[in-house]
């Protein structure tokens, strides 16, 4: 080393553009770091596609956007999981409180799985007229029920003082986006709270869910899923439970 | 890290959060320049990049603004990945030369960048992985010291005095 080569500190400090460069030696380094700038390779066409292939958005349906829109969004999303418990908890009632023969008349203000649009009790959604009945089978109304597609099960933890007025806030939310509540169901497992079976019509349906996800006092970590083939209003289910 | 120095870093840091799409987006050039220095192959570096960005979408959840840019993020995941290959690399080829099945690996360093003018390449060549990662992070990569001491895993001072190396040696070779 020369004695007019630049300390380590002071070649940072140029690298960096903090300082100039003032001695032919300097503005070797820099004329060095240029052409090693220059000359380094760009990733590959195909890599390129490879690579930002995996940032594309995977969800296309109407609800994508809520996924990949934050943690309200994707954490609110409901997995299988928490719809099957939602699920299994209205059938422990179900089953637990009446007979067999209860049972048709009982699921249709009940939660349940189909795997069409959901004729509630109100009536199609106002973006699906004149889906006719018989193409939305509900289970136990006499019909057979073709292979279910779970509902959007959203899961809002609330403080235990608060259970009320967000389920009251759930169901106006439901309510201004033109939907239809089916049931309202008391639950104890996996915490004591309330069940909102519901369909929403597809345009609001976004906008409700986020803001039924915002009711939540602290994000979930839940899975998500592609909701793209929902021919007619979007069937959810809330459940306000009380934060563990 | 002086005041000034530290005040610097806080006007750079990026509190918005980029999307897992922009971050390959705007950084997938640097990660594989960083790699293809760094492992002088061209197809390694690809297939380094593509399982470094693989992974990066995995943890993205992962990745916190507030503790730093998103691009010493991703070559830190990038580094460790390759360094997992390379020790990999040592143990197929320990194994190899103990069944005798094959002829000894070439311990010689990974050809340079076949894109660079040939001296430039030449002069590359001749330095050490380390010193070749560090040019790579400070110059190529445009890091900051103490983004390229944190990927590296070294005091902000052990990095100047490596690219200090670096570059001298770099523009010694091309003087010859």
């Amino acid at each position: 080393m020369s004695h007019d080569d630049p300390t380590p500190e002071r070649l940072d400090a140029i690298l960096d553009g903090r300082e100039p460069a003032t001695t032919d030696r300097e503005r070797e380094i820099v004329d060095l770091a240029a052409a090693l700038r220059e000359a380094s390779p760009r990733a590959g066409g195909e890599l390129r596609a490879r690579v930002l292939a995996l940032g594309a958005p995977r969800r296309t349906g109407r609800l994508g956007r809520l996924a990949a829109g934050g943690w309200r969004g994707r954490a609110l999303i409901a997995a299988p999981a928490l719809a099957a418990i939602a699920t299994a908890v209205i059938a422990v009632g179900v089953l637990g409180g009446d007979g067999p023969s209860d049972r048709g008349a009982r699921s249709g203000t009940s939660l349940h799985v189909t795997s069409g649009p959901i004729e509630s009790t109100g009536g199609a959604g106002p973006e699906s007229p004149g889906l006719p009945q018989s193409e939305t089978p509900v289970p136990g109304a006499g019909t057979t029920a073709p292979a279910a597609s779970a509902p959007i099960a959203i899961t809002v933890p609330v403080p235990a003082d608060a259970m009320g007025a967000r389920v009251a806030e759930a169901r106006r939310i439901i309510s201004a986006a033109g939907g239809t509540i089916l049931a309202e169901t008391p639950v104890e497992t996996p915490q004591p709270g309330v069940a909102l079976a519901a369909t929403l019509p597809v345009g609001p349906a976004a906008d409700a869910i986020d803001k039924l996800a915002a009711l939540a006092s602290r994000p979930q970590r839940l899975e998500t899923f592609d909701a793209a083939g929902e021919p007619g209003p979007v069937r959810i289910e809330v459940l306000v439970v009380q934060a563990p | 890290m002086t005041v000034a120095a530290l005040a610097l870093r806080t006007e750079r840091a990026e509190p918005v959060r980029p999307t897992f799409a922009e971050a390959a987006e705007a950084h997938l050039d640097a990660v594989f320049r960083y790699l293809r220095q760094l492992t002088g192959d061209a197809h390694l570096a690809e297939d380094l990049t593509s399982e470094t960005f693989e992974r990066a979408l995995r943890v993205w959840d992962r990745y916190d603004p507030a503790r730093g840019p998103v691009l010493p993020w991703l070559v830190t995941i990038g580094r460790r990945i390759a360094l997992d290959h390379f020790r990999s690399e040592t143990r197929r080829r320990g194994r190899e030369r103990r069944a005798g099945a094959m002829e000894p690996a070439s311990t010689a360093a990974p050809a340079g960048p076949a894109e660079l003018p040939a001296e430039l390449a030449t002069a590359l060549e001749r330095l050490t992985q380390a010193e070749r990662e560090v040019v790579a992070l400070r110059v190529l990569l445009d890091l900051d010291g103490a983004e390229a001491a944190s990927v590296l895993g070294i005091s902000p001072s052990a990095c100047s005095t490596q690219l200090h190396r670096a570059m001298t040696k770099l523009r010694e070779e091309l003087a010859r």
